[in-house]
């Protein structure tokens, strides 16, 4: 819930320590904004040496939802007395749409950039006119999360990092020091959720989907010994999940012919941008998750059970100019000689020797 | 005539085949020295010399004190016990399958290779690292396989553990993550499986580091507030709701980022390796630790599978479920990877059809622990478990839950309580049968069986059905070894409610098994604790002998062996042989009786203390008071005797050594030399003792002649030479009766005489008696036998002109091998007086041997006579005019007898004319005797 830029010299910038929220999975961002790209990462070096600004929430999982109180502190550890003119803190929600390059044609990538959404922006002052003494000294904040009063938007969506799509609310302290000093700052990203009002009336029944893989339900070339000899693999998995829990279900090989080399379960992030006239959709694997390893014995039923990564992962979406959907594909890999001539080719891509079906995922919060 | 003076020492170089030294040895191998084999063992240690990793692991191996601490105040003894059992077994598994000293390395298991590239994976992009975890992109590129060596494989491991202590120590839990999934994703990789137990143990304790420290930084997290404050102190049985929300959200992190591993083995693994840390998360752990037993139905392997079920049932056991339905799933799900390795013809994985065994065996390990957990833990309903494995149930009906294999049922036989075993013993016996698989053999089962009934104790009424059901499945094994297990493994029941018709029909089996086939050392320890557990029972070793034929077809198995050593084994083949030999009617020697003498008598000569020679001769003479009426024993008796006095003397050569060698050891040596003369007069005097009583007069003779021989290489000169005299005696008896006997007892007797002739050389001339006193004492026996064949005579005759010539030499061929007895060319060569005696003898001798030759009726052996005499004459005497008419006068007599193209005559004669031709070159004429000789 620290998030420490040192401020004792450009060389050390590059080093940023994560602490306990290194467990969030940040997925490889293959837009030019990238999550930390409106972070002040290089200091000036004529900045006060020693000194260091933190920001800290009183949630440890920084995880807030709308109409909540945001409180926390401003933290200075400073070795020589600052005078400042005021303390500002400043919270903003953005949606960032990015189209990536290959996605769409010549001219659909001119648009590259789709304007960024703005969800929130609101400042406050905390602190007027005054001095900052050396040691460590904490100023306290707080404010509601709502959006202000001359806002148009109303809709807090969750926070979420995709390849495309990107949902992030962050916080910003400064402490403005007149026009000859730099002033300090430091930022904080906080997580929103949904509001408890807004929440989808939790299902009933778990609506579990039956599926079942054979060689006729596959629309792309299979080996010949797969068509002549048969398979059959059936299951069930559940297709509304809570962001709590991990997608579970079961699978049974009934049948195969041809030994088994492996069975994954890969959560799909389906990310759609309207761009220009029309959508933009683009499709990433999240999550790879094994649950067979080898040729298993026929008939035995074996868990699906895959946890959902945080942070990769929303409630499913439709917004007007964009929506993020999520979908999970199995897929059976048999052994075979070919695939040993393909060692780098991924899931996602049919091969002679795999057979797969995709589902969609209906993710909510509870 | 004179004797032909021989130089045996220049001979025997003459006659030598040339030799070349040998440096290397023919048969060692052609082993190159850079092939050099590293020892087999299993070294574990942390190098002392690696500093940073010691120094890292100090504060780790503190907090894993104190976490076994505190488990073992959490836990019962009963848990500690097992605790204390799993590093057992952990180092068990290490030594018990220690493998071949290289490894191949599979593309997939490369976290064993160094890369300098993990060095800065602690310092790169949170993403990267997680697009890593995903797809570990190095692991496909590589596709040729290396190998390393065990050592290198193990300490490789080390470095590991190390780096992952000081990555956490240094606060880069990322990196200590990643490296800890690269060590357990090791355990993916089964190609050398006789590593894997090795490779599993080190990998565990890896894992077992990492849960410590997960569990130790999240109890932190819950005690301490972030400026490192104590806010609380959990007590030891905390719940969920006593842990502050920021700990359980740092603990669902790392569940979060454990569930995210692609690969199905190491996530398991580490889901495992901080299992204990769902605490802080729930307070209902069923769920989650069924979840993961049906996980693992992922693993088609059934290596990986079962050991992967062993390390769940470790790790489960620090979350005290008090439900150990998880661990019968884990032996239903081994159990149906099992049978279908079983049944399968093909190959499943890695593992061919040929090494079944070899897997199965690797397998059994982590079966035992499973089964041994659920019984520890305390399962409350233990015959429930029976039903749930399908015992009682009716087969026709599917409705079994597994399909049970018989080496889980093995072990679950071995560790359920002896009381559920007796109550349901006939279901399962029922089921035993049923599932008769190749994966143990159900004799080890059914020995099981027994012992746990044994132990049970339960009423006549019910034993005598169980029993009735396992006579019958005994009949079924017509394996000697598997027939002796089981009826051992029932025996005590059978004695304990004296069933003696069982008993009988065991022995009957027993003997029906062994004449069938070979009897080996395995089989012979189970018939003789058969055998002990009888006569132990019985008070009265009549009772049992009511079957003396049963016993003494016991005893010749038993007597199979080469030699017996044991003490117990020999006192109770003693009883047996007392036994049997009071049951030998001594009036009436039919065949039965002799065939039970003749195993006394191969019992006793078996029978070997190894350096306890008193022990052996106060055995012998226990031999002697009990079995005295038997003939044949007394010769296995002093051949026994014999046969230690050799070795004793070889000893005392060591102490003569000795004494030469170093005065301060000669008072020591004379003391045990003395010792030795004691003991070896008491071996004399029970010979002496011992053999009148044997009435066959050539074993007597025999028995003589090596009590003599000893008694000479023992230095007393005085028992050999009268042991010589009785020998000689013998030889007067046996005579009476020379026509009685057949060509074999002509042939014996007459090498026992030349035997008796060469001894004479040693035995030194007696100087009251005269020195020759024992040759003319033989001589004069010979010659007043006028019944005696005249081939024993012309061969003993012919001895004694050799010994004649070998006694006039100036060094003798051979001497006594003890310093005490002086040889006779020490005490006469160059005595005038003992010269002529050997001539007197030599003449007198010649003339009966003239006389003898030409008395002989028939034809042929009276030509075959003649030529003898005359070869012995030859080698014996100096070339001299007499001598060439003498032998010329033996050759006329053989040439009028034989074929003249007979090859003997010719070679004889081609012989005599080279020797007159070669007067002058002796050692020639040596040269060409001693080939005749050796011809």
């Amino acid at each position: 819930m620290i998030f420490i830029i040192s401020s004792r010299g450009a060389t050390t910038v590059p080093r940023m320590q994560f602490y306990i929220w290194w467990g969030f999975k940040i997925r490889r961002l293959r837009s030019p904004i990238s999550l930390l790209a409106p972070f002040p990462l290089f200091q000036e070096p004529n900045a006060t040496p020693m000194s260091k600004i933190e920001l800290m929430l009183s949630r440890p999982s920084r995880v807030y939802r709308r109409g909540e109180t945001i409180e926390g502190k401003i933290v200075t550890v400073l070795t020589s007395p600052i005078s400042y003119q005021n303390i500002v803190i400043t919270a903003t929600g953005t949606v960032n749409l990015q189209i990536r390059a290959g996605l769409t044609g010549m001219i659909d990538s001119l648009y590259g950039v789709v304007k960024p959404i703005r969800i929130l922006k609101k400042s406050l002052q905390v602190a007027s006119a005054g001095k900052l003494g050396p040691g460590k000294i904490e100023t306290p904040f707080s404010f509601t999360l709502s959006p202000q009063e001359n806002d148009t938007i109303a809709t807090f969506y969750e926070t979420f990092h995709g390849g495309n799509i990107s949902i992030q609310y962050l916080i910003t302290a400064d402490v403005m020091r007149g026009y000859l000093h730099k002033s300090l700052s430091t930022v904080l990203e906080f997580i929103v959720e949904n509001d408890r009002a807004n929440l989808i009336t939790l299902p009933q029944l778990l609506e579990f989907v039956s599926f079942y893989i054979t060689q006729d339900t596959q629309k792309h070339q299979l080996l010949p010994e797969l068509l002549t000899g048969c398979f059959r693999v059936t299951g069930k998995i559940l297709t509304q999940c809570s962001l709590k829990d991990p997608i579970t279900g079961d699978l049974t090989v009934e049948a195969s012919a041809v030994p088994i080399d492996s069975v994954d379960i890969q959560l799909i992030c389906v990310e759609s941008i309207l761009a220009g006239e029309r959508f933009i959709t683009d499709t990433s694997v999240i999550q790879t998750t094994q649950i067979a390893d080898g040729d298993i014995c026929r008939s035995l039923t074996l868990p699906i059970y895959v946890v959902l990564p945080r942070l990769l992962v929303c409630p499913t979406l439709f917004a007007g100019s964009f929506s993020i959907e999520f979908h999970v594909s199995i897929t059976v890999s048999f052994q075979s000689q070919l695939s040993k001539l393909y060692p780098k080719s991924d899931l996602r891509t049919p091969r002679p020797w795999m057979a797969m079906v995709t589902i969609p995922l209906k993710v909510y919060r509870t | 005539m004179e004797f032909r003076a021989r130089d045996y020492e220049a001979e025997e170089i003459a006659c030598a085949v040339p030799r070349q030294p040998a440096p290397d040895h023919p048969l060692a191998l052609l082993a190159s020295p850079s092939s050099q084999v590293l020892p087999d063992f299993e070294v574990c240690f942390d190098d002392p010399l690696r500093g940073s990793a010691t120094d890292a692991s100090d504060s780790i191996l503190d907090q894993e004190d104190r976490c076994s601490t505190l488990r073992s105040k959490l836990s019962g003894e009963a848990d500690n016990l097992l605790e204390k059992e799993w590093i057992f077994l952990k180092s068990s598994l290490m030594q018990k399958f220690s493998c071949s000293n290289t490894i191949t390395i599979s593309p997939t298991t490369n976290a064993i290779m160094r890369n300098n590239k993990g060095k800065n994976a602690g310092y790169r992009m949170l993403a990267d690292i997680h697009m890593e975890d995903l797809d570990d992109p190095e692991s496909t590129v590589k596709e040729e396989k290396k190998v390393i060596t065990r050592q290198e494989y193990v300490s490789r491991l080390q470095e590991l553990k190390a780096e992952i202590n000081q990555a956490w120590i240094a606060e880069d839990r990322i990196r200590a993550l990643k490296l800890s999934i690269k060590v357990a994703r090791l355990l993916t990789d089964t190609s050398v499986c006789q590593f894997y137990p090795t490779l599993f143990t080190l990998v565990v304790d890896v894992l077992d580091m990492l849960g410590n420290l997960v569990w130790e930084r999240i109890k932190k997290r819950a005690e301490y507030a972030d400026d490192r404050a104590p806010v609380c102190s959990l007590p030891e049985n905390f719940t969920s709701d006593d842990i502050c929300s920021e700990a359980k959200e740092t603990c669902y992190n790392w569940f979060c980022k454990i569930g995210s591993i692609h690969e199905l083995v190491p996530r398991i693994y580490l889901e495992l390796a901080i299992l204990r840390c769902w605490r802080f998360l729930e307070d209902s752990f069923v769920s989650i630790v069924e979840r993961l037993v049906m996980m693992m139905r992922g693993l088609a392997d059934p290596l990986t599978s079962a050991y992967c079920h062993l390390y769940l049932a470790h790790c489960a056991r620090s979350l005290y479920l008090g439900d150990d339905g998880y661990l019968i799933m884990s032996l239903g799900d081994i159990s149906i990877l099992l049978r279908r390795v079983l049944l399968d013809k093909e190959t499943v994985g890695h593992h061919s059809c040929k090494n079944k065994y070899f897997l199965i065996s690797l397998l059994k390990p982590a079966i035992d622990w499973i089964v041994k957990c659920i019984f520890t833990e305390g399962y409350q309903n233990a015959s429930n478990i029976l039903v749930e494995f399908g015992v009682g149930s009716d087969l026709s009906v599917s409705t079994r839950k597994f399909s049970c294999v018989s080496v889980v049922l093995h072990y679950l036989l071995k560790h359920l309580p002896a009381d559920v075993i007796s109550n349901n013993a006939v279901e399962i016996i029922d089921f035993i049968e049923q599932n008769k698989d190749m994966s143990v053999d159900s004799h080890l089962d059914y020995r099981l069986l027994g012992h746990k009934l044994y132990e049970s104790q339960q009423s006549l009424s019910s034993v005598c059905v169980v029993m009735r059901r396992i006579m019958q499945v005994l009949g079924q094994y017509d394996n000697l070894n598997e027939y002796l297990i089981i009826a051992d493994a029932y025996l005590d029941i059978i004695l304990l409610y004296s069933m003696e018709n069982y008993l009988a029909i065991i022995l009957d089996g027993i003997l029906k098994r062994a004449h069938a086939n070979q009897v080996d050392q395995i089989e012979i320890e189970n018939l003789q604790s058969i055998l002990g557990k009888i006569i132990d029972h019985f008070d009265r070793l009549e009772d049992v002998l009511a079957m003396p034929t049963c016993l003494c077809s016991f005893l010749m198995i038993l007597c199979r062996d080469s030699h017996i050593g044991d003490p117990t084994r020999i006192q109770f083949l003693f009883e047996v042989s007392q036994v049997l030999h009071e049951s030998i009617d001594t009036s009436n020697m039919n065949d039965e009786s002799k065939h039970k003498a003749d195993l006394i008598s191969r019992f006793v000569g078996m029978v070997n203390f190894g350096a306890e020679w008193e022990r052996h001769l106060s055995f012998l003479g226990e031999s002697r008071a009990a079995f005295g009426s038997i003939d044949e024993l007394k010769v296995s008796l002093n051949i026994l005797c014999f046969w230690i006095f050799l070795l004793k003397l070889l000893l005392t050569q060591i102490l003569y050594v000795l004494i030469h060698s170093s005065n301060n050891l000669a008072i020591k040596s004379i003391r045990d030399k003395k010792k030795f003369l004691g003991f070896l007069k008491s071996c004399l005097a029970f010979s002496e003792v011992t053999i009148p009583s044997i009435s066959d007069s050539i074993q007597r003779m025999n028995l003589y002649l090596e009590t003599a021989e000893i008694a000479l290489f023992g230095g007393l000169i005085s028992h050999s030479e009268g042991l010589v005299t009785s020998a000689i005696s013998c030889l007067e008896c046996l005579n009476m009766t020379t026509g009685s006997h057949s060509s074999n007892d002509v042939d014996q007797i007459s090498s026992l005489t030349c035997k008796l002739c060469s001894l004479l050389l040693m035995i030194p001339g007696n100087h009251e008696e005269g020195s020759m006193s024992l040759i003319r004492n033989l001589i004069a026996t010979l010659q007043c036998h006028s019944l005696a064949s005249s081939k024993i005579k012309v061969q003993v005759f012919c001895a004694i002109i050799s010994l004649s010539a070998g006694l006039s030499q100036k060094k003798f061929l051979y001497h006594a091998k003890n310093n005490e007895v002086i040889s006779n060319d020490q005490l006469y060569f160059g005595d005038l007086s003992f010269d002529e005696e050997l001539s007197s003898i030599t003449s007198l001798v010649l003339q009966i041997l003239d006389d003898v030759i030409k008395q002989e009726m028939h034809l042929v052996t009276r030509g075959r006579l003649a030529l003898d005499a005359c070869n012995c004459l030859l080698v014996s005497f100096e070339t001299s005019h007499e001598l060439s008419l003498k032998c010329s006068s033996l050759i006329d007599i053989a040439k009028s007898c034989l074929h003249p193209k007979e090859k003997y005559l010719r070679s004889t004669v081609s012989l005599m004319d080279r020797l007159s031709s070669n007067l002058g070159d002796q050692v020639a004429g040596s040269l060409e005797l001693t080939s005749v000789v050796q011809h």
